[in-house]
């Protein structure tokens, strides 16, 4: 098999400098040709194994693409999807009305993320205040999604959620991460967004998905890196 | 690469790319035929060397004659070839340690021709050498020939000296264990068997060329224990020949680069002073491999005092013939020595017990032989096992292993390198597998460089820089002069702490003004090992490498962990 020698480097997390030497010195099952690496896929994964060095197959390179650029809300909350009308006067029934509204998941893996969610709450309430409320679990489910993705709930009636400025909740994101890496991102694009005054009073007018969308691919673009 | 040609690249057959053990032992016969057929060649000719100038050793100006062939050895050497001076050996270990065994075809026979000169016209010195460094570059052409790598060219170049080692002395293991011990530095299967092949091939080239003879044989000796505790003394007295063997060719050395003229003319003199040495002790010019002969069979008449004047005498000329620009080897010259010292210890243990039963003075000849190997090479195995095949005799091995292993030790309490190995410890030139020096010297700059930091520009104001720190993944922040790029300085995040939650100075201080001018920095070149000890010693974790006043980006110790686990990983397994 050949392979630019710039792209083996990557595959196996190492300088491009370091493969050709040791291509050179002998001490890598690589044979050089020109700027390739010639190659048998076997030989130098077993190689690898037994070194103790990484050798990522072509199948893991885009999940490490979508690893290194980061996460969008627009991106989460439509994968989550808008629920409207959400009844009920205590944390439970609310949560549960959210979680049955995550998209694809099995029975046993919602009932693990309700019984996730509520530690969460026993350990201090995830209303943030001024009627939001962030419900997650503090560490991945098991075999959740490999994409993140962000539910959001808007409530018939404002909810007593023992929020730490003690204002009943309207709205709720719930958030379901793959990793605490991603949940993190996601988290302080959320905080970036709640700030912004304007954007409250738009969501207390319990907005349509569409237009929630709108508003949301708005603050990432704000968020981009320059 | 054009089908025809295919047999030049071996190493890309289906066959050896996953294993490449066969193609190295079958390149390996190739290799150990080669420079058993050099050493084949340079014995043949110093032979007959020899019996042409017997002749003329009686003339009164039979002394010019070594001087003669100094002489033309270093012009053809220096002037001719354009080859450094030394004995070999040393260029051999240099190689495999920097150039992973790399060198030049002219190497393969300019040895050959230049002790050929020096020992056959009569100067001190051994032809050892020589071959190893010729038996060592055919392997290394060989390799190149094939496009072979510098692992597999290492292992090449330990066949050469191998085969040639197992050839001069018709000792197959004492090849072996030579290149492993004194070449390459490192036993593993992988350079053994292609090694021990090529020992075999040398060896079988010799014995069809020469017939199957043992160098020294002698009679069968019956050593006993009060010999063999004898032998300690022995021992001490070996270790001390070779100190003094070492140091005066070292001094002999710096005296004739003190003279002013050219280095044909030294060598010229120094030949001319062995010639006149050996015009009062002839047994000290040649390799003397007659004498060691008459020794061993103690048919060496002459008295304790005598033979003790003979030790200086070829330790003299040695440091005559090699020190003042000769070419040749100190293998046979230390051999002379050992059976000489030998032989004086025989004659003082005589002289102080003499109602004691000693065993035959050959025998001491023999144990002497093995200690000053031992003690220049400070590599107790060779000793060991050279004497073992040299000689036949198996009976003394006992006697042998403990000669080897004081003298060994004792030289190296006060030489911490052995005589071969000296200068290039010196220079930081002797690199063995699987030392820290080897995986620093590897690694370089280049590889190491973290280049994910963020460049600032010293007129910004701090508020911008705090946004660009949000983005940022490392603590360091190189500051370049607007447009030419220049490095001017860097920021340490932990410097600036205080002002980061200070919001009153955010527009007020510049990055110019907080900024660490006085920073270290490394250029790309620099040696890993000189780095390191700098971060040592200024107690740094990271430093900016700078090249021409452009910063290409950090080194620091974390990344050089990683990087040198690696290394090492790579380095200690092997396919």
């Amino acid at each position: 098999m050949k392979q630019p020698l710039p792209e083996i480097a990557c595959r196996m997390d190492l300088h491009v400098d370091t493969l050709e030497r040791w291509i050179r010195q002998g001490r890598i099952p690589i044979r050089k040709s020109g700027g390739f690496g010639d190659y048998d896929e076997s030989v130098l994964a077993q190689w690898a194994r037994k070194h103790n060095l990484p050798l990522k197959t072509d199948a893991d390179a885009p999940a490490d693409a979508c690893l290194a650029k980061e996460e969008t809300l627009h991106q989460a909350m439509s994968r989550g999807g808008v629920l409207h009308g959400i009844t009920g006067t205590d944390t439970e029934s609310v949560l549960s009305q959210l979680v049955a509204a995550v998209p694809d998941l099995t029975s046993p893996q919602r009932e693990e993320l309700l019984q996730r969610l509520m530690e969460r709450e026993a350990l201090t309430s995830t209303g943030i205040g001024k009627g939001v409320a962030i419900p997650h679990p503090r560490s991945p489910i098991s075999d959740s999604p490999p994409s993140p993705r962000i539910v959001t709930g808007f409530t018939v009636e404002p909810v007593h959620y023992r929020a730490i400025d003690d204002k009943p909740v309207f709205v709720l994101f719930l958030l379901l991460c793959p990793t605490t890496q991603i949940h993190l991102q996601l988290l302080s694009r959320l905080a970036f967004c709640l700030r912004d005054s304007a954007f409250l009073t738009f969501l207390q007018t319990q907005p349509a998905r569409r237009e929630l969308l709108d508003r949301i691919a708005g603050f990432d673009r704000q968020l981009e890196p320059a | 690469m054009k089908r025809q040609r295919i047999w030049r690249f071996p190493a890309a057959w289906s066959l050896f790319r996953r294993d490449d053990r066969l193609l190295l032992i079958l390149i390996g016969v190739i290799v150990g035929v080669c420079s058993g057929l050099a050493a084949v060649v340079l014995n043949r000719s110093l032979v007959a060397m020899l019996e042409w100038f017997h002749g003329y050793r009686l003339y009164w100006w039979s002394f010019l004659l070594p001087g003669a062939g100094a002489a033309l050895s270093s012009l053809f050497l220096n002037n001719l070839l354009r080859e450094g001076a030394g004995h070999g050996v040393p260029e051999v270990i240099y190689s495999v340690s920097r150039y992973g065994g790399l060198m030049r075809m002219r190497s393969s026979f300019s040895r050959l021709i230049s002790s050929c000169l020096t020992i056959g016209t009569g100067g001190s010195a051994g032809p050892e050498a020589p071959v190893v460094m010729s038996g060592a570059a055919i392997g290394s052409n060989i390799a190149k020939f094939f496009s072979l790598n510098d692992r597999q060219r290492v292992t090449l170049v330990g066949c050469g000296a191998a085969g040639a080692i197992s050839s001069i002395f018709n000792a197959p293991i004492a090849g072996l264990v030579f290149s492993i011990e004194v070449i390459l530095g490192e036993w593993t299967a992988l350079n053994i068997i292609p090694i021990a092949i090529a020992s075999v091939a040398g060896t079988e080239v010799s014995r069809l060329l020469q017939g199957n003879r043992i160098p020294f044989a002698h009679r069968e000796f019956h050593i006993q224990l009060p010999d063999t505790l004898a032998t300690v003394g022995l021992a001490v007295l070996c270790a001390a020949a070779s100190l003094l063997l070492t140091w005066s060719l070292r001094r002999m050395g710096r005296i004739s680069r003190k003279v002013p003229a050219p280095q044909w003319v030294r060598a010229a003199i120094g030949g001319c002073a062995v010639g006149l040495i050996g015009g009062y002790i002839p047994v000290v010019l040649g390799e003397g491999y007659h004498s060691i002969q008459a020794m061993i069979d103690g048919a060496f008449q002459q008295g304790l005092l005598l033979v003790a004047a003979a030790v200086f005498a070829k330790t003299l000329a040695t440091a005559f013939t090699l020190g003042w620009g000769g070419s040749g080897g100190i293998f046979a010259p230390c051999l002379v020595i050992g059976s000489f010292v030998g032989l004086t210890y025989h004659r003082l243990l005589e002289a102080v017990w003499p109602a004691m039963n000693w065993v035959n003075e050959g025998c001491f000849a023999l144990l002497g032989m093995a200690g000053l190997i031992s003690g220049m090479l400070q590599a107790p195995l060779t000793g060991i096992f050279l004497i073992v095949e040299i000689t036949g005799g198996y009976e003394v091995v006992l006697s042998l292993i403990i000669v080897s292993a004081v003298s060994t030790t004792l030289c190296h309490y006060v030489e911490s390198a052995s005589f071969y190995m000296k200068d290039l410890v010196d220079s930081g030139h002797l690199l063995r597998p699987r030392t820290d020096a080897r995986v620093l010297s590897d690694l370089s700059v280049r590889e190491l460089l973290e280049t994910d930091c963020i460049c600032v520009h010293p007129n910004m104001l701090l508020r911008d820089f705090i946004d660009v720190l949000q983005q940022a993944r490392r603590n360091y922040f190189p500051v370049e002069e607007e447009g030419s790029n220049k490095f001017l300085g860097i920021i340490h995040l932990d410097d600036i702490r205080p002002y980061l939650f200070n919001p009153g100075m955010y527009d007020v201080v510049l990055v110019g003004q907080i900024m660490d001018t006085e920073v270290e920095t490394v250029d790309p070149q620099e040696d890993l090992q000189e780095i390191l000890s700098r971060m040592d010693a200024m107690r740094l974790f990271s430093m900016p490498v700078v090249s021409h006043g452009v910063f290409l980006g950090m080194i620091s110790k974390a990344t050089l962990l990683d990087r040198y686990r690696k290394e090492l990983m790579v380095q200690t397994q092997h396919l």
